[in-house]
């Protein structure tokens, strides 16, 4: 079995030419050494890259979407009563549109990051259904071993496309020799792995995923939205933004180091198919017509060729890149058992024992390391962290179709794919409102805007089903939280002026979850009411509201920014027992 | 996901060839036109309900058009027919006892704590809605459209309950006719309940009586039953301009010589297209000075004037052959705040409408559609909003007509 698709292997047939290059390979040999050697890989790379940011950009980017005014269609006797009587038809323009644009399911690189699936499963003790997605995509690269990271991962391409224009350029900071570092991926993988035994997930912070699609949506996002829709729509950064900023630049900058540092030493997910590898069928092989140049060596960008020449088999992507450098055509890839006129080992010597005292002594360190991490963070999110027994601890308002609370915080895996599929930004991150706990978990900020009545993408996007994927019918009636009116503030409760923002805006939205009363009336001398006088006032009708926030929306909106009326909104939103509907239920698809 | 894509797919396939009906209240059914029955001004529509056929007939009064094998038709509208007074007094026999059809599905619901014997609130009693059945209908009725049906169903209660209480029964009939009327423009059975509750043109609801008669279709009826009496009232004023006895409405309010009464002369021209005498009214009232004496509903009064002139202004005026060149900019109050607009006009040409500032957020394409549609129209009139981004497609409409209100010669 020979899996070669190195360039040169097309000329295998008749080694002894060598004329010259082709007008194709000068023009991949312009590009770089990489697309002369091993162009399908570059290709395959693009290709996932352009997916994983159209889907980013534009599957997730909600305001294509436009009502529409077609003929309906009515299903049974009382849908067509109402369509007579004028009642409008519920809108899913949205909900429409989203899977009209789901080519390719929105959350698909975070569906096939390993790590994502298999924390989050952890952590909450449930099956999350895109361990499939992860299991299959493990399968596969038990014949391309770590092919994830050499060719599909955005985040690799992206880093991958850092040093082809920054650092190449920059070599002040390359490292020369190995140090400490080179197993940290392990310890990080073991860290997360028991933070997540104990029902803390952590591994949003290194998964690579969640850290490139995060790292889009707090940079890329603010700048698409600002051009396309208008500056005043960008949502105001906080602390919780520049963490995850500074982790987003750390992960780039550590390409300054070496390229593809973080692929090779620091990432997690790369680290389980680095585990994965150990039951690999297919790698690297170095044949004894080697002559011992270096080329090899020099070009592969994950650290993967030994001083001997042969393979560091749990860090090969087989993106063989060497095999097109190889001037003698001596490396190939094949089957695992493969031993045809293999060249000698340890020639010349790797000075690498298999597991020394030095080995050891780090493997002991690394892992108490690991423990500690997790425990920590384990013994972080108890002291500083959502306090879920206190019931005066902040309570966000989660997006509708959110498993309980403590579910929650175990599914979240903070990749911030709802907030970029959620039209007007109703989600926003999280801060430390609920300690560390809570970073960058979606919350509703309904002064800043009220769910769609005709969405339903962010429970579509989530890959850990954290927010269940409820079809429109389901999702316009569950309850996320409970409007309120504060009698002291509102106006014409207050008796201080007519205002009906929130009733109207419920009405339109086809709730009708808040009626008017009226207050105020002044009487005559028989006892009489005085037509005219007093105000309508809004009552929230507890049984009808879904707890949108539209109504805040609006009342912060006009009352509070525009004409400075109040100091917050006089009708508010809020979270808590018997105000929202929050099942334990498991995504299935 | 495979099934239901092949079951929308057999099902446009089965509606590949219906027809789509326009509804008055501006939704759109996909159903086949069995019948179209000009004389009885009605369409037989059959519905397939999910695989259930059911056969509908629909007035037209409650269709826009229909669309019959890709040709469209926009039905004749429904002319208001004259009817002899005699004709009148039979339809109101006829339709006035009988309970309208959604009566009996409507559940009775009010508070067990009111006093159903509907006994006038004594001397210094607290307001309470839950214990005075007028309270209550003021409080928790009369603002919800939602709660009409229920309250009309709730009336109907006191009045079993009331049967041997003239006085109460006589309230009870006219608060019927009062939702009948306000409600859902009911005149028939409205007119049935004031009958009942023996109303001459000397009792408060009269006119709204004889608004009756006008709107199911005998004008003599109401102007006979008006002629009764020699006094003016306001309601005559209101009513006679509405029925577009224009003149005379406008007579009445001169000789009544009150801020209200011109108001209501004010609207009796404007809306018979008299904008200059409408002008006119509208200013008398703006500019009447305070006597002291109820200084709440004289400020009403004028607000409502002052609306009315604005609004005159801004669309019967703001047209753009009487504005002069030159770019002006105004706002209207939008979704989330004020939305500015830039006009341009040149040569009698509204050349370019541009959204400078805003803050909304759910505007879809409102921002560029709008502005579009008023410079195709070369008007503010007959733009449509864009659908589900009303208010902000009406912030720029208002707008537009501010800016072309300010160049206006």
């Amino acid at each position: 079995m020979r899996i070669d698709h190195y360039l040169p292997t097309l000329k295998r047939a008749n080694k002894a030419d060598r004329n010259p290059p082709g007008k194709i390979r000068r023009v991949l040999e312009r590009i770089g050494p990489s697309m002369a050697s091993a162009p399908l890989r570059r290709v395959i790379q693009t290709v996932c890259f352009i997916t994983f940011l159209v889907s980013f950009f534009y599957i997730c980017w909600p305001y294509t979407a436009r009502p529409a005014s077609t003929a309906e269609t009515p299903a049974t006797e009382a849908a067509l009563d109402a369509l007579l009587a004028g009642e409008k038809p519920w809108p899913s323009h949205y909900a429409d549109d989203l899977v009209k644009k789901e080519v390719v399911p929105a959350d698909l690189f975070l569906r096939i990051d390993p790590l994502v699936s298999l924390s989050t499963s952890i952590a909450s003790r449930s099956w999350v259904y895109s361990l499939v997605s992860a299991g299959i995509i493990l399968l596969v690269c038990i014949f391309i071993p770590r092919g994830f990271c050499g060719y599909l991962c955005p985040l690799g391409t992206l880093i991958d496309l850092f040093d082809w224009v920054v650092g190449r350029r920059v070599k002040r900071f390359r490292v020369a020799k190995d140090g400490w570092w080179v197993h940290i991926k392990y310890y990080i993988l073991l860290g997360t792995l028991i933070a997540a035994a104990f029902g803390v997930l952590i591994s949003g912070f290194f998964s690579a995923i969640p850290v490139i699609t995060r790292g889009l949506l707090f940079l890329g996002e603010p700048v698409q939205t600002g051009f396309l829709r208008g500056w005043h729509l960008v949502v105001p950064f906080h602390i919780g933004h520049v963490i995850s900023l500074l982790l987003f630049v750390g992960v780039l900058a550590l390409g300054l180091l070496r390229p593809r540092f973080w692929c090779k030493y620091v990432c997690p997910s790369g680290a389980v198919f680095s585990v994965a590898n150990l039951f690999r069928v297919s790698e690297r092989k170095v044949e004894d017509s080697c002559i011992k140049c270096r080329k090899c060596v020099d070009i592969c960008p994950f650290d993967a060729i030994k001083p001997d020449f042969t393979t560091r088999t749990t860090d090969c992507t087989l993106c063989q890149t060497c095999g097109g450098v190889c001037p003698t055509l001596s490396i190939k890839f094949v089957d695992r058992w493969d031993v045809m006129s293999l060249k000698k080992e340890n020639d010349p010597p790797t000075h690498e024992t298999p597991i020394g005292r030095r080995g050891f002594v780090s493997l002991a360190t690394g892992s108490a390391l690991a423990v500690t991490g997790g425990v920590t963070a384990k013994a972080a999110t108890s002291l500083w962290g959502a306090d879920l027994d206190n019931p005066q601890a902040f309570r966000p308002v989660r997006p509708p179709g959110s498993v309980s609370e403590k579910e929650f915080l175990q599914m979240c895996i903070r990749c911030g794919e709802c907030f970029k599929a959620c039209p007007n930004n109703v989600l926003h991150a999280e801060g430390f409102e609920q300690g560390f706990e809570g970073l960058w978990t979606p919350m509703v900020k309904a002064d800043w805007a009220g769910c769609e009545s005709s969405c339903n993408a962010c429970g579509q996007v989530c890959p850990t089903g954290a927010i269940q994927p409820l079809p429109l019918e389901v999702k316009k009636m569950t309850r996320m939280a409970l409007a309120e009116v504060n009698l002291q503030t509102c106006l014409p409760h207050a008796g201080k002026e007519a205002c009906q923002l929130c009733v109207d805006d419920c009405a339109a939205a086809g709730y009708n979850a808040i009626e008017f009363i009226q207050v105020h009336t002044k009487t005559d001398v028989n006892g009489d009411p005085v037509e005219g006088t007093g105000f309508v006032a809004p009552v929230v009708l507890a049984d009808k509201c879904v707890g949108c926030g539209l109504c805040q929306t609006r009342c912060f909106g006009i009352n509070v920014l525009e004409k400075g009326l109040l100091k917050q909104s006089a009708i508010v939103i809020s979270a808590g027992a018997g105000k929202e509907d929050r099942g334990v239920m498991t995504k299935s698809e | 996901m495979v099934t239901s894509r092949i079951l929308i797919f057999l099902a446009a396939i089965a509606l590949a060839h219906a027809d789509t009906i326009e509804l008055a209240n501006g939704n759109k059914v996909e159903g086949k036109v069995l019948e179209n029955n000009a004389e009885a001004k009605q369409l037989t529509v059959e519905f397939n309900l999910g695989g259930t056929v059911t056969k509908r007939t629909v007035p037209y009064a409650s269709v826009k058009a229909i669309t019959v094998n890709g040709t469209r038709t926009v039905l004749a509208e429904q002319k208001s027919t004259t009817l002899t007074p005699a004709e009148v007094q039979a339809l109101i026999a006829k339709v006035g006892p009988t309970d309208p059809d959604w009566f009996k599905s409507t559940k009775l619901n009010y508070p067990k704590t009111l006093d159903l014997s509907w006994a006038p609130p004594a001397q210094g009693n607290k307001w309470n809605n839950q214990v005075n059945v007028g309270q209550f209908i003021w409080d928790i009725i009369n603002p919800n459209s939602s709660r009409w049906r229920e309250g009309t169903k709730f009336v109907g209660h006191v009045l079993d309950v009331n049967k041997s209480d003239p006085t109460i029964q006589k309230r009870a009939q006219n608060e019927m006719a009062n939702m009948y009327f306000r409600f859902f423009q009911d005149y028939a059975r409205a007119a049935w309940w004031w009958q009942q509750a023996g109303t001459t043109i000397d009792d408060g609801p009269a006119f709204h009586l004889a608004e009756c008669y006008w709107r199911l279709g005998s004008k003599q009826m109401a102007l006979d039953f008006m002629n009764q009496t020699e006094l003016v009232y306001l309601d005559a004023i209101k009513l006679l301009g509405d029925m577009g006895e224009t003149d005379r409405a406008v007579k009445m309010a001169e000789y009544y010589d009150d801020h209200d009464a011109w108001l209501l002369g004010g609207d009796a021209c404007r809306l018979a297209g008299r904008l200059t005498e409408a002008q006119a009214f509208y200013e008398k009232v703006v500019d009447t000075p305070g006597d002291g004496q109820n200084p709440n509903r004289l400020k009403r009064t004028q607000n409502r004037a002052q609306a009315n002139l604005d609004a005159i202004k801004l669309f019967e005026l703001a047209d753009v052959s009487k504005v002069a060149d030159g770019t002006y900019k105004a706002s209207s109050l939008g979704y989330e705040a004020q939305v500015e607009v830039s006009v341009t006009v040149r040569g009698k040409k509204i050349e370019d409408v541009k959204v400078t500032k805003h803050r909304e957020k759910q505007y879809y394409s409102s921002i560029t559609d709008v502005p579009a549609q008023i410079i195709a129209k070369q008007s503010v009139k007959g733009v449509d909003a864009t659908s589900r981004a009303t208010i902000t497609g009406e912030a720029i409409i208002n707008a537009t007509a501010k800016a072309l209100a300010q160049g206006a010669k």
